[in-house]
């Protein structure tokens, strides 16, 4: 059993990745606390995914360690990793949902992987992460093409919750999404967040999800990372952090944070 | 990990009120084990309205969400009215959050579900029938839109889009030529063994020769060579046609002013149109040398003797009445193949599925159609 009171959840140190010539992290440090939310961001080919990739062990690094709940990853035996790999639940940019099967299917397929349940059980399984990330039982029985951006989203979010993880990797889980869908996907994700306690790393681009949602962000520059709090960062002096938080798109969700009755507070 | 106590559900009955005991592993990896209690549990106590029942969480180790909700809504099923069912001994924290979806959920379960009625099963035939009758309409109006795209190119020649014609051709016909060349040759070698086996009982095994060059040249080279390429480039056609739908290149197209027929579909028509006569003819070649190294080797009928006998055998229609059927294939193959990857939406499941019919209806029409033609020439004598 995985000790889940351990602080930092996320460890890595001096992580060095490269493509060819192309050097994307080297000595990058990162720590994701218990409980929080934890926004990354980083300009396009910074190596966000990269990194994601590397924690989850779906890429392996040219050196540096990643640590989860105090265990390195690539020391772990093939066993232990498995159950490392269930405790954590993922979203992909695009959903991932398996197109053949449906909705419902794509919940229940971790669950009939590693367990032996009743059809029924399984159904009444799907139908709680469904009702949890806000979708009708009536998106059981659809396909992954016969949904829309927002509730693509929600499903995957529904069978990366499937296994009852502690710990929740969100990839860009906003993006093509309309301002109104996002902003509901933002407080599904701290209603959930609150109501589960989860600790959550979160890629993305979206400037209104990052102010409204994360307690502490990560920014990939320079292949290093620099973490602080959101109020932290505005005052970073890095010239690209300053950019990314004091451009035109930034200033407008800014405003619309502090603004009162402003759409993000009158969703909260 | 210490070693995990099984979960296990105790139940005490106190009139209308059911106070119940959750003791060991509550954990989702508990799941089976919990699903089975459940199952155990008596029906609803008298009185079922008023019933109250109360969970014990204090001696539960490490309780899932997922156990949780199956005993929610368990108990919700056997007629507990959500507010009647309590928590204590530390219940777990998203409890709240379980009692809010149970209420949902009832509120989703309480719409009607219907089994099909007869009214509904004639529908759905009703409804089978004018789908069919749409996927004619649309084949009929698919090979219309080529020949109207192929008038077109008279006057207008860079319609024809030749560079991609000449890769077509080169994909669909030259990189064929090993593999029909090589079944071909088989194929023949065994029509003339087998033939040889039963003509030599009665001494007549020169019509070996006979059967080779008129099997081949009337029918095997070009039919097989048809079903080859409807296995290479039919699927081919569907796979790539349906690959560029899925990511919308069809539809850019089109909002480019570019007729996707034009640059997708016609091309590869003609390509095999002009291409299926070519493999056609070089199937026939090895399907008479093969058939000509069998008799040699196994019949000891030399070369010359073979020719000699091949010439007398043939009709000057033979060689013809098969390669006239190859541009028919090949338009068929081409149309089903193009027509079945713009039909493509979605999903990469509906490409896997579009590429199967592409291959098996090309394959199935390409043996109607010889089967008509079969008739037709015996019928004027061809």
């Amino acid at each position: 059993m995985l000790d889940t009171g351990f602080n930092p959840v996320i460890r890595v140190r001096a992580l060095r990745n490269s493509f060819g010539s192309q050097v994307v992290h080297d000595h990058l440090d990162m720590e994701v606390r218990q409980n929080e939310i934890f926004g990354v961001v980083g300009g396009s080919g910074a190596g966000k995914s990269v990194l994601l990739r590397s924690i989850l062990g779906l890429h392996e690094p040219d050196g540096g360690t990643v640590e989860l709940y105090g265990r390195d990853v690539r020391s772990l035996a093939a066993e232990d990793r498995n159950s490392m790999v269930q405790s954590f639940g993922v979203t992909f940019q695009n959903g991932a949902l398996i197109s053949s099967l449906s909705v419902a299917q794509n919940i229940q397929l971790p669950l009939r992987e590693h367990y032996s349940l009743s059809e029924k059980t399984l159904d009444e399984l799907a139908e709680m992460n469904l009702l949890m990330v806000g979708l009708t039982p009536e998106a059981a029985a659809k396909f992954p093409s016969q949904l829309s951006g927002g509730m693509v989203k929600r499903a995957a979010l529904a069978r990366a919750l499937a296994l009852e993880p502690k710990l929740l990797f969100l990839d860009e889980p906003t993006a093509g999404l309309d301002p109104i869908s996002a902003a509901g996907f933002d407080e599904l994700l701290l209603y959930l967040h609150a109501q589960l306690r989860l600790t959550v790393v979160m890629i993305t681009h979206d400037l209104d999800t990052l102010f409204r949602t994360c307690s502490r962000v990560g920014v990939i520059v320079d292949g290093r990372m620099i973490s602080d709090d959101v109020a932290g960062m505005l005052r970073n002096p890095h010239p690209w952090i300053r950019d990314y938080f004091h451009g035109p798109r930034a200033r407008a969700a800014q405003l619309e944070r502090h603004a009162p009755g402003g759409a993000a507070d009158a969703n909260g | 990990m210490g070693a995990m106590r099984i979960a296990s559900l105790s139940l005490q009955e106190q009139g209308a009120h059911w106070l119940m005991q959750l003791r060991g592993n509550w954990s989702l990896s508990a799941a089976p084990q919990i699903q089975a209690q459940l199952e155990h549990l008596p029906g609803p106590p008298p009185a079922a309205a008023r019933a109250s029942v109360t969970c014990d969480w204090s001696d539960a180790d490490s309780p899932g969400i997922g156990s949780a909700w199956m005993l929610l809504t368990r108990l919700i099923d056997l007629g507990f009215a959500p507010p009647e069912i309590k928590h204590v001994g530390a219940p777990p924290h998203y409890l709240e959050l379980l009692q809010k979806l149970g209420l949902e959920r009832h509120a989703a379960r309480a719409q009607p579900s219907s089994a099909p009625t007869l009214e509904e099963v004639v529908g759905g035939l009703g409804f089978w029938a004018v789908v069919q009758g749409r996927h004619a309409h649309g084949v009929v109006d698919f090979f219309g839109r080529i020949l109207m795209v192929l008038a077109q190119a008279f006057s207008r020649p860079a319609a024809l889009r030749s560079s991609s014609l000449v890769r077509h051709m080169y994909e669909t016909g030259i990189t064929a030529i090993p593999i029909v060349s090589l079944i071909a040759f088989l194929i023949s070698v065994i029509v003339a063994y087998l033939g040889a086996q039963q003509l030599s009982r009665f001494g007549a095994d020169i019509f070996v020769v006979d059967l080779v060059t008129i099997s081949v040249l009337r029918e095997m080279g070009v039919l097989l060579t048809a079903i080859i390429v409807a296995g290479r480039s039919g699927s081919a056609f569907a796979a790539e046609i349906g690959v560029m739908q899925l990511n919308e290149e069809t539809d850019a197209l089109r909002a480019m002013g570019i007729n996707p027929i034009e640059v997708l579909v016609l091309p590869r028509v003609l390509a095999l149109v002009l291409v299926l006569p070519g493999l056609t003819i070089i199937a026939d070649a090895m399907g008479l040398a093969g058939g000509c190294l069998l008799s040699l080797v196994n019949l000891h009928i030399p070369l010359p003797q073979f020719i000699s006998r091949m010439q007398e055998s043939l009709a000057p229609t033979t060689f013809w009445s098969g390669l006239i059927k190859a541009p028919v294939f090949a338009l068929v193959i081409a149309t089903v193949g193009t027509y079945r990857g713009m039909e493509v939406r979605d999903s990469a499941r509906e490409l896997g599925r579009l590429t199967t019919v592409a291959v098996v209806q090309s394959i199935f029409f390409v043996i109607l159609a010889d089967a008509l033609f079969a008739i037709l020439f015996v019928q004027i004598d061809f």
